[in-house]
């Protein structure tokens, strides 16, 4: 009898162990995503709302979205948000300000500003201020002053 | 000979040409080829009218009028949509459109795959130019 009960509550207490590591496991993954989103409350959020909008899904359903792409562009994805969450809230606030001047271009414009900032990405700086001084031409003022803070070179 | 419609950089191309930032004599011989391409030519004046533009302005009195129409609009509502709650109305019609769908043509599983698809490329393009818009400095 003594046994026989010895024997139900070792079953008991084993059965409650894998409960309790679920439990806890739980606590600790509410726990970390409260920490995330707190992290992300501080942040000067993107100003791009699709992207915002991506980063508040849950990791399960980002997976989920990123497994769409090729592997090569996934991995590209996610260095350049890596890069981002890096930025410090000055850095961000400036990307603020800059980014939604970007997107009010016109869809051949933005293309041409988007090339220019690769061309200039590649050159150095004394050839940068070159460049920059012969694009006043092409570009407009607008256009200008987002190549002007992207590179750093004022007038 | 470049053609923009085949070259696998034709739209950076082609932008590069429209803000003629492309050195003199790509500029030429893009400007000789989009003279004899008939698919070259429309995709240049495409890209050149979209630049152009304008977005009409509003006419005055438009939200007048505009409010007017909201008005004679709730009046010519349907006999059941007066009977229910306003606010719940286009719920109730919208929750009964999905249930009929729903029951006579069951959605497959790519539509939703095709969407969460082109999110994700929106976000990974406006990613692009995120990343691509850090001033020099910071990286």
């Amino acid at each position: 009898m003594r046994s026989l009960l010895i024997g139900i509550m070792m079953i008991g207490l084993a059965s409650s162990l894998p409960a309790q590591n679920i439990v806890q496991d739980k606590q600790l993954r509410q726990q970390k995503l409260k920490q995330q989103k707190a992290q992300r409350q501080r942040m000067v959020p993107l100003p791009a709302p699709a992207v915002e909008r991506f980063l508040q899904m849950s990791p399960e359903d980002r997976e989920r979205a990123l497994s769409q792409l090729t592997p090569e562009r996934r991995q590209q994805v996610e260095q350049q948000l890596q890069r981002l969450q890096q930025l410090s809230p000055e850095q961000m606030q400036r990307l603020q300000d800059l980014y939604p001047a970007f997107e009010n271009l016109r869809p051949a414009r933005r293309l041409a500003v988007r090339n220019e900032i690769k061309e200039l990405r590649q050159m150095r700086p004394i050839e940068r201020k070159d460049r920059l001084n012969s694009d006043a031409g092409n570009f407009s003022p607008e256009e200008m002053n987002i190549l002007r803070q992207v590179t750093g070179i004022q007038e | 000979m470049i053609c923009l419609s085949k070259h696998e950089q034709g739209a950076d191309l082609l932008a590069g040409y429209l803000a003629k930032t492309l050195d003199a004599p790509r500029m030429a011989e893009l400007a000789r080829h989009i003279q004899g391409c008939s698919d070259c030519r429309g995709l240049a004046s495409v890209w050149e009218r979209l630049d152009e533009f304008a977005v009409p302005e509003v006419s005055p009195g438009f939200d007048a009028r505009l409010y007017a129409r909201i008005a004679a609009e709730d009046a010519r509502r349907p006999w059941w949509y007066r009977l229910v709650w306003p606010p719940i109305a286009p719920a109730i019609a919208i929750a009964v459109a999905a249930l009929i769908l729903f029951v006579q043509v069951p959605a497959g599983p790519d539509a939703t795959k095709q969407v969460n698809k082109t999110e994700i490329e929106q976000v990974a393009q406006a990613v692009d130019d995120l990343d691509l818009l850090i001033p020099l400095e910071n990286r």
